[in-house]
């Protein structure tokens, strides 16, 4: 059964954004030539994951919002809030995984990535940010099989969308 | 710059998680997420000195060979890819240079044996699975021996250490199944001098075990971390210890009873870098006192006692140096920094960039 039957789900953009992510090619033979990225960008990246409990995306339901997604180019780093629909969900440990994976297969390496639930929307705050942020245990968590089975699913739909800028 | 880059090490095809040097100093077996160990050789060993003019690098293998930047040409010995079957996290030499133990996501703890009558040779080295100890329900994170290689310990996501005997024809008993940490046990090591063992945890704590009356008991938990311990190194003091956190910060303990009495700590200071990155690996030289550690900003720092302060330690109040302090240390997280046993001045590093890379540090003045 699912523990919110019933969510809300919002109205989104349609548009695409006319700079998909994989425009960016970084270059390794002149490393002053870096492309910067934005944090609309960062969003496009993770607006279309699969909700685990819902055919709806993380965007629909407002788990993910731009405004949520905060980008320093200078300094690498990237810190992404997400909102679980209720506050007692046991699927925002995954949820934020799926959100780490893709970035992790979408962005060069140099970004340090942090991941993890907004404040006040988990009952189970700390214990899940704590868990999303330990790369050992997202290293190992990717090596069992069965939970990258349903992570990949959750990414199905962003491995074919931003890919065609035309579209 | 008082720290160096010589070498750098490239063959792993993912994460770099651990590196270890041979009781001699004269191997290092690295491992990680590509699910193998690699044991390198150093130069002296394989090729003899070489010097910086003599540019001539060995053409052999190119792919997985250190490349020389003034530190010789290291050369890939062995290649132990299948005794397990996910990431090897952690792999140590034991004390009589022989064995390589090894813990993997796994959950199992393989032994490797090197065979003696090609290891003379210094070039290939052939190695054979000499036993598989298996215990864990999860993921196995580190592997440790004691001083005398008669005693094992891992540790795994699944909160327990484990202790084991290494009986005669690589047979391997479990002596002791240790409960006491909340979460998971991240990193296990044995006091140099002593059947100590130090166990660091998820649950931000360290705890020190000792045997009792024939079983194994925790005598203190360390609290002073606010988040994940992921190290921890004896020093050049037997009664001090130094530990490192994903709070960002190193904690400099001592023996509050003195050496031989484990089971008071003090917290004498902390070691805080600016950005207050992860730092997941430390190492205190016990032959120079320098600390090294590495972390998720990149950086490898080198701390070292105040020698202007040399009655510090005595009262407790120690002041560190930050001696070296090295940005992009490696392309990405640094996961280990482990100081050479027998060359006090080198260090090998492992990252999350595939490499393993070797450094030479100098003291200010030296």
């Amino acid at each position: 059964m699912k523990e919110n039957a019933n969510p809300t789900i919002y109205a989104v953009e349609r548009k695409r954004r006319d700079h998909p992510i994989s425009s960016h090619v970084e270059t390794n033979w002149d490393e002053d030539a870096r492309d910067a990225f934005t944090a609309e960008e960062v969003f496009e990246l993770i607006r279309n994951l699969n909700d685990p409990e819902h055919p709806l995306t993380l965007e629909q339901l407002k788990v993910a919002t731009l405004e949520n997604v905060r980008v320093d180019d200078s300094r690498s780093t990237i810190r992404i809030q997400f909102t679980p629909t209720i506050p007692h969900c046991s699927m925002a440990t995954l949820i934020g995984l799926c959100i780490r994976v893709k970035l992790l297969r979408s962005l060069p390496q140099r970004f340090k990535v942090r991941v993890e639930v907004s404040p006040g929307a988990h009952a189970s705050e700390a214990a899940v940010n704590k868990q999303l942020n330990d790369k050992e245990r997202v290293a190992a968590a990717l090596e069992n099989a069965h939970l990258l089975g349903v992570v990949n699913k959750c990414l199905e739909e962003t491995e074919h969308s931003g890919v065609d800028p035309k579209q | 710059m008082s720290l160096k880059r010589l070498s750098v090490l490239t063959g792993h095809t993912d994460r770099v998680w651990h590196v270890s040097w041979s009781p001699c100093g004269r191997y290092l077996a690295s491992c990680g997420g590509d699910r193998a160990i690699r044991v390198w050789g150093a130069p002296t060993l394989s090729s003899g000195p070489r010097t910086d003019q003599d540019g001539g690098k060995d053409d052999r293998n190119e792919e997985e060979t250190g490349q020389e930047e003034g530190g010789g040409t290291w050369r890939l010995l062995a290649t132990l890819g299948d005794g397990q079957t996910r990431t090897v996290r952690c792999c140590e030499w034991s004390p009589c240079g022989n064995m390589l133990a090894a813990v993997s996501f796994d959950s199992t703890c393989v032994i490797w044996e090197l065979q003696p009558s090609r290891a003379q040779a210094g070039r290939e080295m052939e190695w054979e699975l000499a036993a598989s100890v298996e215990g864990h329900e999860h993921e196995a994170k580190c592997v440790a021996w004691n001083r005398g290689g008669t005693l094992l310990a891992t540790c795994s996501r699944d909160k327990s250490v484990w202790i084991w005997e290494c009986l005669q024809d690589n047979d391997f008993e479990c002596l002791s199944v240790l409960h006491g940490h909340d979460q998971d046990v991240k990193f296990v090591r044995f006091h140099p001098r002593e059947d100590v063992l130090f166990s660091a945890s998820y649950d931000d704590t360290l705890k020190v075990w000792e045997e009792e009356e024939d079983d194994w008991a925790c005598v203190s938990t360390l609290k002073g971390h606010t988040s994940t311990v992921w190290g921890l190194s004896i020093g050049s003091r037997d009664d001090g210890m130094v530990s490192c956190s994903d709070d960002g910060t190193l904690i400099v303990w001592k023996a509050a009873g003195g050496a031989g009495r484990y089971d008071k700590w003090r917290q004498l200071t902390r070691l805080e870098a600016p950005g207050k990155a992860t730092v997941y690996s430390v190492d205190w030289s016990r032959e120079s006192g320098a600390i090294a550690s590495g972390g998720a900003d990149d950086a490898i720092r080198i701390y070292v006692e105040d020698v202007e302060d040399p009655q510090g330690w005595a009262l407790d109040t120690p002041s560190f140096v930050c001696e070296a302090d090295v940005p992009g240390a490696h392309d990405a997280d640094v996961n280990c920094v482990r100081w050479n046993p027998v060359r006090p001045d080198l260090l090998a590093s492992a990252g999350d960039d595939q490499a393993v890379r070797i450094w030479s540090f100098r003291r200010r003045g030296e």
